[in-house]
């Protein structure tokens, strides 16, 4: 008889119910259709709910889902029937202040999207198989960036031309984002390009 | 917009559909993968690459083979970066592509490395990595490394050790069994999770030996643990234990119970919470035990945050099914809760009350419902349905505004499945609460004048045409069943022609306005109406005659079909047209796949208008079908009872057999449901040799073997006895299977030609008085009880002996007489000294008895119970003391 608290699955989804990224720990969901189905099921039954302030809960299939919203992303964390929904709601609080802290209070998809390194580094820390690991968010998002701050670290190594590849990059996406107006184009990459050449100075 | 993606209607920033991962393909990814195997590696491209695979795999995508292996070689290349950010991405990526064994060698030496390195991080990670990889080989290589993990003084070494350890415990448990001397230096550990994943897996190493794990719970139950997750584990084992000693230990207070008391004061609400579930799952728990569980789960009620309120309200709604006395004092916090803004735990508040309401406080109750049914989700209003249809059955006095509320939501918007589970639960009361009849037909006649589900007005429509004659004034019915012949789609309209015949039939007063009701059908546009009404019309004799229409008539038009549909199904596809008209007769009627054996369990309700209507349960309609068919028990006469399935065999043995005692006036016949379970074999001419020895009043009359047995398909051979009639004699029979085997080959599937005939033991069966009784409930026992009269009333008194509670005395009486308890009498309140149980049925030969059952305590143990019987014979009500006094 399994008595260890187990985790079915952590879910982080968007407004629209598309994955941001989830991590499932139980056999229960053999293919990625049942998986999104089980989604689409968690997502349309909580959508309308006020999940913002306190974490929420609901049964369905004989899960127990916790659920909490911020801006437009919907965390949710699964267990058995049987478990012990506060160890869950635990668990979500864990997950959910750990990616506040990771993506320094800009909660949203844009930003998960960006730092989705973190966000998988952050599901890794939390539970292993199913095993809950860590629910104190400080020390889930403590343990993550340890390293993230490595990666901010050799910034000071870089050299221009990684610098200037940041910039490029920078600047595809604002591609991608703006109406295509020369002027503006003209003018972001120029701000880039100074930003770059500033954070490469600067350190 | 250069984006193609999906466009908001509102003015919201564009910005939010910007994604990183835009336009994203897989093959341009696993291009990119190739900076991989740059000899100057650049970790933070690598690092985006990674990230950009570790999104595609958790968007569903999936890598072949060749493309799985490829991108895991290039990522073991990564080792040789310095980078601690991208050797975490690198740990990641190994386990989500979870590399065959082959490969795990590639990586191995890096892993064992890092897992040696003085980096805790590379330490923790990399314990968790090989050890999801790894197999046995590998793994008692590693062990030594893993033993030290354990007692590593950063916790975050120690807890991967740990909880890899729980995992590795499943494939390589003789190796991990060798780790519980560190094990349990962890559990002494100082950090709090540490602690927790120790035990954990020092309770799995141990979990067989029960000592071990009774030492263990004792000794950490007077310490403290340090986490809430730890001290949560805790209360679980300790429950555990609870359950597997309470067989042993019967004296003095329960053991440990102290320390889940001592837990409902934790300072984390985790704790607290699981120290109130596990003290309310207790066995036989007592209400001073409770009690303090349900004080501060009635706290958890009116918290603010809605898990808690839900955690509380569930495992109130369970202790509801068993204590509801208990959980009275809630009910005001609970009520306060119907108007939760989380819909889960009103209605689980509000079906905790519908258990724990009492006949006074319903229709305060139904008010408040019927306020807060318009705003949930059709899901949840089937759950307070069903609820009500059990409050229904418990207090029948209260059917009139269970009723009304139930017609009410009726009446209101609605999907089919909570449409089908109100009229369902209606149908339920006007089958099981008569005086509820009348109204309920009405009601159901309103529903289908406005019903949009075909399915529905179909079913009441047959519904009807079996109630509808029986009742004091039919002709009302006409109008609504009449009406949908003018109004409905073709399905319906057939359905209701098929009533109004019924009508017709069975009411000979209603017979001319029928016949011109289904004359006017003959001109439908529908053929399969048209075809219905004339058949009707000739076979009724609506030739303006008014006769009395005959039994045979009656049988052939309503009757039920004695063949199985998949049978007839089947002829019907071989029947080739032809000058031949189709013989029904040449269809088998034996059942072929087993449709009879679903379990009937004793007092098992009606399951609404799936099954057809009235009579005791539906099975029996289905066996007495199925006997009458059969030619050497047709004469037999009127099928009495059918018994439940009694099993004859152990599970999972060669053969598995149960049997159905059929009993009548005059015989007993044993069916026997055999299932061959051995592929390789096919049973011929199985019959079961039965010795009556033991049961002298029967005498073996006939027996109808069963031709053939193969692999997984069941069949049924029966035995019949002769017995003084009326007479309800009992006694032991043991039985022996006996057939003919002939191996199978299972590539063909084909039989050898010989076979050898051998023998199978089963167990002993008993015909009991029990098995003379039906279970058939009265709705108002006190009014029945009051009209049956005192003049064969026969009262005595017993001793029952010692018994482990009132419960378990109460139950024991219930199954020996076989009758149906009454008014919810069966179930004993906890801790009560005394207990009356109110009982009913049908002796053989139609005979009504009412039983009082009257429990009391005398001493510790000693139960007594006074019986007091009511029937319409004496004869019968000395032969309930009679099984009493023998049982």
């Amino acid at each position: 008889m399994e008595l260890c608290p187990s985790i079915k699955n952590i879910l982080l989804l968007d407004s629209e119910g598309n994955r941001v990224a989830v991590k499932y720990y139980s056999d229960d969901w053999p293919t990625n259709s049942a998986k999104e189905a089980f989604e689409r099921a968690v997502f349309t039954k909580t959508q309308k709910t006020n999940a913002r302030t306190e974490a929420e809960i609901t049964m369905f299939d004989n899960y127990i889902v916790v659920y909490k919203f911020v801006q437009d992303l919907h965390f949710f964390v699964t267990g058995g029937e049987n478990e012990n929904e506060i160890i869950l709601a635990t668990v979500l609080q864990g997950f959910f202040d750990a990616v506040g802290l990771l993506l320094r209070g800009n909660e949203d998809k844009r930003e998960a999207l960006e730092n989705l390194d973190l966000i998988l580094l952050c599901l890794d820390e939390i539970v292993d198989g199913g095993i809950i690991l860590e629910t104190d968010a400080n020390v889930i998002a403590g343990k993550v960036d340890s390293h993230s701050m490595d990666v901010g670290a050799p910034l000071s190594e870089q050299t221009i031309t990684q610098a200037l590849a940041t910039a490029r990059e920078h600047l595809t996406r604002s591609l991608l984002q703006t109406e295509y107006i020369p002027d503006v184009t003209l003018m972001s990459l120029q701000a880039c390009i100074l930003d770059a050449i500033f954070v490469a100075d600067s350190t | 917009m250069a984006q193609p993606l999906v466009k908001k209607d509102d003015d919201r920033d564009e910005e939010a559909d910007y994604s990183p991962f835009l336009g994203i393909e897989k093959g341009a990814v696993l291009q990119e993968a190739r900076v991989f195997n740059d000899p100057q590696l650049d970790p933070r491209r690598c690092s985006q690459v990674i990230t950009k695979l570790l999104y595609l795999l958790n968007q569903g995508e999936s890598f072949t083979k060749v493309e799985a292996t490829e991108v895991f070689f290039s990522v073991t290349k990564l080792f040789q970066s310095k980078d601690i950010g991208l050797r975490r991405m690198v740990y990641v990526m190994i386990k989500e592509l979870s590399p065959s064994a082959d490969e795990v060698i590639i990586v191995t030496s890096s892993l064992m490395k890092d897992m040696t390195s003085k980096t805790d991080m590379y330490r923790a990670n990399a314990i968790r990595v090989l050890c999801r990889i790894t197999d046995g080989t590998l793994l008692t290589q590693i062990e030594r490394y893993l033993k030290q993990a354990i007692v590593d003084k950063n916790p975050v070494v120690a807890s991967a050790a740990l909880v890899s350890g729980i995992h590795l415990l499943q494939t390589n448990p003789e190796i991990v069994k060798r780790w519980s001397n560190e094990v349990q230096e962890a559990v002494q550990s100082r950090a709090a999770l540490v602690q927790f994943h120790a035990l954990a897996l020092l309770h799995q190493i141990r979990q067989k030996d029960r000592l071990a794990v009774n030492k263990l719970v004792s000794s950490l139950t007077r310490g403290s643990a340090r986490s809430p997750l730890a001290q949560c584990l805790l209360i679980r084992y300790t429950s555990q234990v609870i359950r597997e000693s309470a067989n042993n230990t019967q004296t003095g207070d329960r053991p440990f119970y102290d320390f889940l008391e001592g837990c409902l004061r934790h300072k984390a609400e985790m704790v607290i919470f699981e120290a109130a579930r596990a003290i309310t799952e207790l066995n036989g728990v007592t209400s001073r035990e409770l009690t303090p569980a349900i004080t501060v789960l009635q706290l958890f009620l009116s918290s603010s945050k809605p898990v808690l309120r839900f955690a509380a309200v569930r495992t109130l709604n369970k202790v509801a099914m068993t204590h509801p006395t208990a959980v009275t004092n809630c009910n005001i916090d609970m009520e306060s809760l119907i108007s939760d803004q989380n819909r889960s735990i009103a209605t689980l508040a509000i079906t905790t009350l519908l258990k724990t309401g009492n006949e006074s406080s319903v229709d305060r109750l139904m008010k408040q419902i019927t306020n807060f049914m318009s705003d949930i989700a059709d899901e949840f209003k089937i759950v307070v349905v069903e609820a009500i249809r059990s409050l229904c059955l418990k207090f029948p006095l209260k059917h009139r505004s269970l009723m009304n509320f139930l017609s009410n939501i009726l009446r209101e918007e609605g999907g089919f499945e909570y449409k089908k589970a109100i009229v369902d639960s209606i149908v339920i009361l006007i089958r099981d609460i008569p005086e509820a009849k009348e109204t309920g037909l009405l009601h159901l006649c309103e529903f289908i004048e406005d019903c949009e589900f075909t399915y529905l007005s179909t079913q009441i429509l047959h519904f009807l045409g079996i109630e509808g004659p029986k009742t004091s004034d039919p002709s009302k019915y006409i109008r609504y069943i009449y009406n949908r012949v003018h109004l409905e789609n073709a399905t319906v309209r057939a359905g209701a022609v098929s009533t109004l015949a019924k009508f017709g039939a069975m009411v000979d007063g209603l017979k001319p306005r029928i016949f011109v009701l289904l004359r006017r059908c003959l001109f439908d546009t529908d053929d399969e109406v048209r075809d219905r009404a004339t058949l009707y019309l000739n076979t009724l004799g609506g030739d303006g005659a008014v006769v009395e229409t005959g039994a045979d008539v009656k049988e052939f038009l309503f009757g039920s079909l004695d063949i199985p549909l998949v049978n007839l199904e089947n002829s019907l596809k071989n029947y080739e047209a032809s000058e031949k008209p189709f013989d029904i007769n040449s269809v088998p009627k034996e059942v072929k796949t087993q449709p009879l054996t679903e379990k009937k369990a004793p007092g098992k309700k009606p399951t609404g208008l799936g099954a057809p209507p009235p009579g005791p349960p539906t099975t029996v309609d289905a066996y007495e079908k199925l006997l009458s068919s059969i030619p050497q028990f047709a004469k037999f006469g009127k099928l009495f009872k059918s018994s439940a399935p009694v099993e004859l065999t152990e599970a999972e043995t060669e053969y598995a057999v149960s049997v159905v005692k059929h009993i009548f006036d005059g015989h007993v016949v044993f069916q026997y449901n055999c299932t061959n379970t051995v592929p390789e074999q096919l049973l011929e001419n199985v019959t079961v040799i039965v010795d009556a020895s033991e049961a002298e009043e029967f005498a073996e009359v006939a027996s109808k073997p069963l031709r053939s047995l193969p692999y997984d398909s069941p069949g049924q051979t029966f035995v019949a006895f002769e017995k003084p009639d009326g007479v309800p004699a009992v006694g032991k029979f043991s039985n022996m299977l006996r057939f003919i085997v002939k191996e199978v080959d299972p590539s063909t599937g084909e039989a050898e030609e010989d076979g050898v005939e051998d023998e199978y033991q089963l167990e002993d069966l008993e015909v009991v008085a029990a098995d003379y009784i039906l279970k058939v409930g009265v709705s108002n026992f006190r009014n029945a009880w009051e009209s049956m009269g005192a003049d064969f009333e026969r009262v005595d008194e017993y001793g029952l002996g010692p018994r482990d509670s009132l419960a378990e005395a109460v139950n024991a009486v219930i199954d020996l007489l076989g009758m149906q308890p009454c008014e919810g009498t069966e179930a004993v309140p906890p801790n009560s000294r005394s207990h009356t149980c109110l009982l009913s049925g049908v002796y053989i030969g139609n005979v009504k008895v009412l039983v009082r059952l009257q429990f009391g305590l005398d001493g510790p143990k000693e139960v007594a119970m006074k019986l007091a019987v009511r029937s319409e014979d004496e004869i019968v009500s000395d032969a309930i003391h009679e099984i009493v006094a023998s049982g």
